[in-house]
């Protein structure tokens, strides 16, 4: 009877041992799984997403879900995953403040790669002044970036180059006329357009007018700058439908074609230029660079097919974007999650990119590579590169 | 031949202007409430009629559609003011209506976006009278805006229906005493404004381009045409509303050289005008005298 309550307790008990055995095994093969995860870092990104220049945002979008899991799977031996937090930076300097308020102090984010409009990025630099984020943006071109905050870099051309460029080529003619949007960019690009054109006394301002933003028509304006008679008129919206809105109403003054049209980064959109395509036929745009780096047209045919067009953000643009990615990450596994180590390498070393060879922030905001400058001429309704 | 084309482009918007003051006056006259939601409410009923055509509807269901809308919206309006009305609570109902505008414009920008929509793709036809040019739009606009002025004109002063919206305005109580029924006549007021309202927020994104944002601008001055005018006169409103709008684009345009100024300069000279205007006549230009409370 005893040795039938001994095989009992040995029937009873052996399960338990099982059990335990199993439950220790398990614990160590967590224990090994813990020593194996993946660390994953949050990149905050600001950019418009909605709003009349939320094309870019969505585009910009379109690169860093194609190209970030490449990033991942490039750093998977070191165990590090990037992760995009996505915020609405509605081309405004508000919600772009408030965005990135909400990545840092909610996502713990130290580095955010945008905004995108100059008017986002200018108003988040001073709150990056004390270095907790770093800011890398791939496309905002105001010149009051230079300087705004140690931790802010453009990946962008400046449009001081821009605005010289403009008024080179509008030289040329011996009067012309300027319609500017109020915001930061075009506001910006209006100013060194003015400083160009002082090194061009022969030719004569003859209209320079401005809107407000969200203004959305322009026929007294453009009755003005009519009467003005000018050779060339320079348009200078910012883009999406303001750009549109502008161009179709000049179209409608079916009557008056005695002028050369300007146009800059607003006018390079496809849609823009669908608005009123006879209008904006023979139209001379001038823009970032274009590059034509094989790999990069390779990889941005890639992103299209996959993803969805990049028609609006462009050559230049798509490969500032990835260059950003490539640079801050690679610091990033390099040095950590630490915004002054990375700012620190910045302003030290050179790197290689689809933008430039060269690229490095040692004397200033802006990356080396965005001195060049592209010419543009409108033919059978896009925007073609003049060699 | 620039003064002739800039008094037809200062028309358009003048009669846009009107055209959302004729029901911010028709409600206030009956309500005593200035119902400000009137140009969210107009935008709301375009970005439904761009809603019905970008769904591939017929142009008339399209049509009918916005109509149906405007007409709902006119009802909602009803429901939500008429408390206020009826205890003559004259700035909780102006900020009820100031809410459900603001409502109307976030449902909007959630719904479609805060991007520029067109209504029609493409360049708008023009109509061409020598170097003067008017779009299709514009000319509508126009010529609605004059036809309803005279017709509202005609309506309020000469009408039966005119005098019960009167008899309502000055005195409800005494109105219902003599069979008439001031809640029918309110509810029918609210329905014909945000019609109107539903009309110029269709033809002024016509012209140019639908933002959800875009009533706001034109109420407030469709509100500052109102209190120039004088809350009392049609006639004054007219004449307020083509008067705040010509003046200001007359002094942008003329103005050049060193003292150019740009469009942002037009809503400052409105309300220096505005200021100007109300300090010398503090209830409006067209005053007409009426028995008090």
């Amino acid at each position: 009877m005893k040795k039938l309550k001994n095989m009992f307790k040995i029937v009873y008990l052996m399960p338990l041992l099982l059990v335990l055995v199993l439950a220790g095994c398990s614990r160590q093969a967590t224990n090994n799984n813990a020593s194996t995860q993946m660390k994953t870092i949050k990149l905050g990104f600001v950019m418009p997403m909605s709003g009349d220049a939320a094309a870019y945002g969505e585009q910009v979008q379109r690169v860093v879900d194609y190209y970030l899991p490449i990033i991942n799977e490039r750093y998977k031996d070191k165990n590090i995953k990037f992760e995009a937090v996505y915020e609405d930076g509605k081309c405004t300097g508000n919600d772009a403040v408030s965005a990135m308020q909400k990545l840092t102090d909610i996502d713990g984010v130290k580095f955010i790669v945008g905004g995108i409009c100059s008017s986002e990025t200018l108003a988040m630099a001073p709150l990056s002044k004390d270095g907790h984020v770093l800011i890398l943006t791939p496309g905002s071109s105001n010149i009051a970036i230079e300087g705004a905050s140690p931790y802010l870099f453009s990946f962008s051309y400046r449009d001081d180059v821009i605005g010289n460029k403009i008024a080179a080529e509008s030289s040329q003619y011996k009067s012309v006329a300027i319609i500017s949007e109020q915001n930061d960019y075009n506001v910006g690009l209006r100013k060194n357009w003015l400083e160009g054109m002082k090194n061009y006394p022969d030719t004569k301002i003859v209209a320079d007018e401005t809107f407000p933003k969200g203004a959305t028509d322009f026929r007294s304006i453009l009755e003005k700058v009519r009467k003005a008679n000018p050779d060339v008129i320079f348009l200078n919206p910012n883009a999406g439908a303001t750009a549109e809105d502008l161009i179709k109403q000049l179209a409608e003054m079916k009557d008056w074609n005695n002028y050369k049209l300007f146009g800059q980064f607003s006018y390079t959109s496809p849609e823009a230029l669908k608005a009123a395509p006879t209008k904006s036929e023979g139209m001379i745009i001038v823009d970032a660079p274009s590059v034509n780096n094989p790999e990069l047209l390779a990889l941005k045919k890639d992103i299209e097919n996959m993803k969805g067009s990049l028609a609006d953000w462009g050559t230049y643009y798509t490969a500032a974007t990835i260059d950003t990615l490539n640079i801050a990450t690679s610091l990033i596994v390099e040095l950590g999650n630490d915004p002054q180590a990375v700012r620190q390498a910045l302003v030290t070393r050179e790197f290689n990119g689809y933008i430039g060879n060269n690229i490095n922030f040692k004397n200033s905001s802006f990356t080396s590579t965005g001195t060049n400058v592209s010419v543009y001429v409108v033919k059978n309704g896009v925007a073609e590169l003049q060699k | 031949m620039f003064f002739w084309q800039i008094l037809l482009n200062s028309l358009v918007l003048g009669t846009q202007v009107l055209l959302l003051a004729v029901p911010l006056y028709l409600v206030h006259s009956v309500c005593r409430i200035y119902h400000l939601a009137l140009g969210a409410s107009g935008i709301f009923t375009a970005y439904a009629l761009y809603f019905a055509l970008s769904s591939s509807w017929p142009l008339d269901f399209a049509i009918i559609f916005a109509i149906i809308i405007a007409i709902i919206l006119g009802l909602i309006s009803y429901r939500l003011l008429d408390s206020s009305v009826r205890k003559k609570e004259t700035m909780p109902g102006m900020l009820i209506s100031l809410a459900f505008g603001i409502i109307l414009e976030s449902l909007m920008s959630i719904i479609f976006g805060t991007d520029a929509k067109s209504l029609v793709n493409g360049v708008l036809p023009v109509i061409s009278w020598g170097d003067l040019h008017i779009t299709v739009p514009g000319i509508i606009t126009l010529a609605a805006g004059i036809v309803l002025a005279l017709i509202f004109l005609v309506l309020i002063n000469k009408t039966p229906w005119g005098r019960k919206l009167t008899s309502v305005s000055e005195n409800d109580n005494l109105a219902a005493s003599l069979g008439i029924k001031a809640s029918s006549v309110r509810l029918g007021t609210f329905i014909i404004a945000g019609l109107l309202a539903g009309f110029v927020g269709i033809m002024t994104t016509l012209n140019t381009a639908l933002v959800p944002t875009a009533g706001f601008p034109l109420v407030i001055l469709a509100f500052i045409v109102l209190l120039i005018g004088g809350l009392s006169s049609l006639k004054g409103v007219i004449i307020a509303a083509y008067t705040l709008t010509l003046i200001p684009e007359f002094i942008i345009s003329y103005s050049g050289n060193n003292w150019s100024l740009g469009d942002s300069w037009k809503m400052l000279i409105v309300f220096i005008l505005a200021a100007l205007i109300l300090m010398w006549r503090p209830n409006g230009l067209f005053i007409s005298q009426t028995r008090s409370d």
